[in-house]
């Protein structure tokens, strides 16, 4: 029996986390990964080391809100992290993090100790400039999105350089990428507001989008990420939403965020009391506040709770589970992925 | 020989309404003439700098906001990078009246947001401007107007909206500010409670900040009659505004604080009472133009730079730059921030060291300015930051400036003028110059490197530390 999936996939289910710079939450996380031992991988950029370097760690929770601690440290030495950008797992288990300032990959055993890492600044063969995006295909090979060589990069989990793609005509400032289950490549192109599909040769052949805050247009998309269906779940970062499109490229759904309380969060309330009664009478989700310009998506979601703020990664999980990572909430929000 | 002195006036007006010229910049400036620059400065076709989405994409903290740096290094790149100078000099020349800081607001966004609306409404009539600042939800919460209910005023908005936002102290009774009080009563941030709860407690759980947005609570103003300055009337806030616009003194506060900021140093603030102003005349221009343009800032600025005491060479290199004035000027000539980088970090801390943590001021009286900036250790500061950053090869500005000077000293041109010259068409005294001239006879060579030591003693100059 053929399935023929539905045209509005995403349904709300919860949230997880709050922002903390220690412990059990996060402080700017910009990626996660559910990761096949069943935890989550939370990278957190934090405040990028104004002062002491708090908060810029991997948190490790599970899905229903345990936690189950953390690792990595702000830092230039080997393990450290400056400006983390990007997290996957290996087919190894291992935890591999790219870091945009300091040019490097990253890895980590799945407890969290530091194994390796490579990279270093250049536009040569192998060169790094601002890694950022990192995910691996059915054939173990890694693939980095070397932001500002506008290229792809191609390494084996050694870290030995493969073969590299894309260029100045093709890509502009790509973020992350991700596979689909036929190995073809999804690439986030942040500076040309379109999502870009490769073959599993690394061959240009699709592009979605175009500039634009309509339907199926994108502003400074960072992130895709492909069902079974080939239905993309497009991170459409600039508009502070995630859009939904079919396997061609049409317009299926869009969400703005509806984020309640998460369990941590709830718990803090609950503590602090006084807050959680402030809060109680307070209405946070006014949506008619007069905006300098009633325009700006991010302006608006400053303000709006429920909305995404920052939306800045996504994770697909195989239980049909959308994870969307924000980056100015400190939280992710999942939806449930309707087939 | 015009061409020159037109020449030299234009780094001097770029100086004042930017944060200085490149020699490139200058050369283009040249081919115009100077009134039409002033109009461009005035009303710039291109607004264009690094841009919002590049500057979020790397730096999260300067688009969560959540510190007291994130609106501080989001300005400073603004500043580095805008092809529209005289926009960021006005927000900096706004900031610094209407001076709000971090430490009661706890909350970078909504700082930040306000510095944006300087940017929007600083050129715009006075009237619209002091309006927008009332509504501004910073700033309300800065001077505790949320506090200010009916039937239980608290002054503190209405005192220095007159004392040190429009007319200065001794222009008004303490009735007046009683009655304007009473006026703005009901003017909040909405979520009152919960939102300066945060902020009382730095909390920013569970899920970062929310911005705040203004609100006018009806059931919490004061509508009765109220006599204000001389003048009695319902009057809400709005009206309170266009009463204290029309005021004599307003317009001289006004005039003298341009003065100050672009013409040159006068006494501090505070001594304003019991000191006339350095050039009366001046004042009595601006005032003027205040009063012919319906209040309008920017026709102000049109006359003051068209002036001639704005041109008077009497009046050149007598200002103290301000430590953003400093860090943006040197910046934009070194071109390190060609693309987001951590440096800007760094950067902002060393604007702090020199004395300014922007939207983070002292004190409700914003900075003492002129040459109270130096007066401390942070001359030091100044004059390594600038001599590291134009003193370094690795910059790509510099590395243009220095191939500049080169070639011109193939062609057996004078290398310290050459050096001026790049520096922004910088004109030092002679004993400066005397060194320049040594530090170029004991090289005995023209390379790289003396010409990078030749930049790093402009750099320390008295004249570079001024505008």
């Amino acid at each position: 029996m053929v399935v023929k999936e539905t045209q509005k996939p995403l349904v709300y289910e919860r949230t997880l986390g709050m922002s903390v710079m220690e412990g059990k939450g996060f402080y700017y996380p910009n990626d996660a990964v559910v990761a096949s031992n069943g935890k989550i991988y939370v990278l957190n950029r934090s405040l990028e080391a104004r002062g002491s370097g708090r908060g810029m760690r991997v948190t490790i929770c599970g899905p229903s809100d345990e936690f189950h601690g953390n690792f990595g440290e702000f830092g230039a030495e080997s393990g450290q992290f400056m400006w983390p950008s990007a997290i996957c797992e290996g087919p190894d288990q291992n935890i591999y993090v790219t870091d945009e300032h300091l040019h490097k990959i990253m890895m980590f055993s799945e407890d969290g100790i530091f194994l390796k890492e490579w990279g270093h600044l250049g536009s040569g063969i192998g060169d790094l400039d601002s890694p950022s995006g990192i995910a691996f295909n059915s054939a173990g090979e890694l693939f980095i999105s070397d932001t500002y060589n506008n290229r792809i990069q191609v390494f084996t989990s050694a870290g030995d350089h493969v073969r590299s793609f894309g260029g100045d005509e093709e890509l502009n400032l790509p973020w992350r990428l991700n596979f689909d289950s036929s190995d073809y490549l999804y690439v986030a192109d942040w500076g040309n507001d379109r999502i870009c599909k490769y073959d599993p040769n690394g061959k240009f052949i699709a592009s979605y989008g175009k500039t634009g805050n309509g339907q199926g247009e994108f502003l400074r998309p960072a992130d895709v990420v492909v069902d079974e269906f080939g239905r993309m779940f497009v991170c459409d970062w600039g508009n502070e939403r995630i859009q939904v499109l079919g396997r061609d490229g049409q317009f299926l759904q869009m969400n703005l965020g509806q984020s309640d309380l998460s369990p941590w969060a709830a718990n803090f309330l609950d503590i602090n009391v006084e807050e959680g009664e402030a809060r109680e009478r307070s209405d946070l989700h006014k949506k008619d506040i007069k905006f300098a310009n009633p325009k700006d998506r991010h302006e608006i979601s400053s303000h709006i709770e429920e909305y995404f703020w920052s939306p800045m990664a996504l994770s697909l999980t195989a239980d049909g589970h959308l994870y969307v990572i924000e980056s100015n909430r400190h939280r992710i929000q999942i939806f449930q992925v309707e087939k | 020989m015009e061409k020159k002195r037109d020449r030299r006036l234009l780094a001097h007006l770029m100086r004042r309404a930017g944060f200085g010229a490149t020699s490139s910049e200058l050369d283009d400036l040249s081919d115009i003439s100077y009134e039409t620059v002033v109009d461009t400065l005035l009303d710039p076709p291109d607004r264009s700098w690094m841009g919002e989405h590049l500057i979020r994409r790397f730096h999260h903290e300067q688009s969560g906001m959540m510190s007291a740096f994130g609106p501080s290094e989001y300005w400073l790149y603004q500043m580095v990078t805008t092809k529209a100078p005289l926009i960021e000099k006005m927000t900096l020349f706004w900031h610094g009246i209407f001076a709000t800081g971090y430490p009661k607001v706890i909350h970078g966004k909504v700082l930040s947001n306000q510095i944006d609306m300087f940017r929007r409404h600083g050129l715009t009539e006075l009237d619209e401007l002091l309006v927008e600042l009332s509504k501004d939800p910073a700033m309300i919460v800065w001077l505790d107007n949320q506090e200010n209910h009916n039937g239980a005023i608290n002054e503190n908005y209405g005192r220095e909206l007159l004392e040190l936002f429009s007319m200065g102290v001794g222009n008004y009774s303490e009735e007046d500010i009683k009655e304007a009080a009473r006026a703005f009563t009901g003017w909040t941030i909405g979520n009152t409670e919960y939102m300066v709860l945060r902020s009382d407690r730095d909390s920013d759980m569970p899920y970062g900040r929310i911005a705040w947005h203004f609100e006018f609570k009806e059931e919490d103003h004061d509508y009765g009659e109220k006599t204000f300055l001389g003048k009695t009337g319902n009057f809400d806030g709005s009206d309170i505004v266009q009463i204290i616009c029309q005021e004599d003194a307003t317009a001289t506060y006004i005039a003298r604080h341009m003065y100050n900021f672009f013409v040159r140093d006068e006494v501090p603030i505070p001594s304003w009472n019991d000191t006339a102003p350095i050039d009366s005349g001046a004042i009595e221009i601006l005032k003027k133009a205040y009063f012919e343009n319906n209040h309008s800032i920017k026709e102000m600025l049109r006359i003051l730079f068209n002036s001639d005491f704005f041109k008077d060479e009497e009046n050149w290199y007598k200002r103290m730059k301000s430590p953003a004035e400093l860090v943006a000027g040197v910046l934009r000539l070194s071109r390190q921030l060609d693309r987001p980088r951590r440096d800007i970090i760094d950067h902002t801390m060393k604007m702090t060291f020199m004395g300014q943590h922007l939207t983070n001021p002292p004190s409700v009286e914003g900075w003492h300015e002129g040459e109270e900036w130096i007066e401390t250790g942070a001359l030091v500061e100044r004059v390594n930051f600038a001599a590291e950053q134009l003193g370094n090869l690795e910059m790509p500005g510099v590395v243009s400036m220095v191939e500049e000077v080169l070639f011109g000293a193939k062609e057996g041109k004078n290398i310290p003028e050459l050096c001026l010259k790049q520096m922004g068409n910088l004109e030092v005294k002679p004993s400066i110059m005397s060194i320049l001239q040594d530090t170029v006879d004991k090289s005995g060579t023209v390379d790289r490197e003396t010409v990078e030591d030749l930049f790093r003693v402009i750099a320390a100059s008295p004249e570079y530390q001024r505008c």
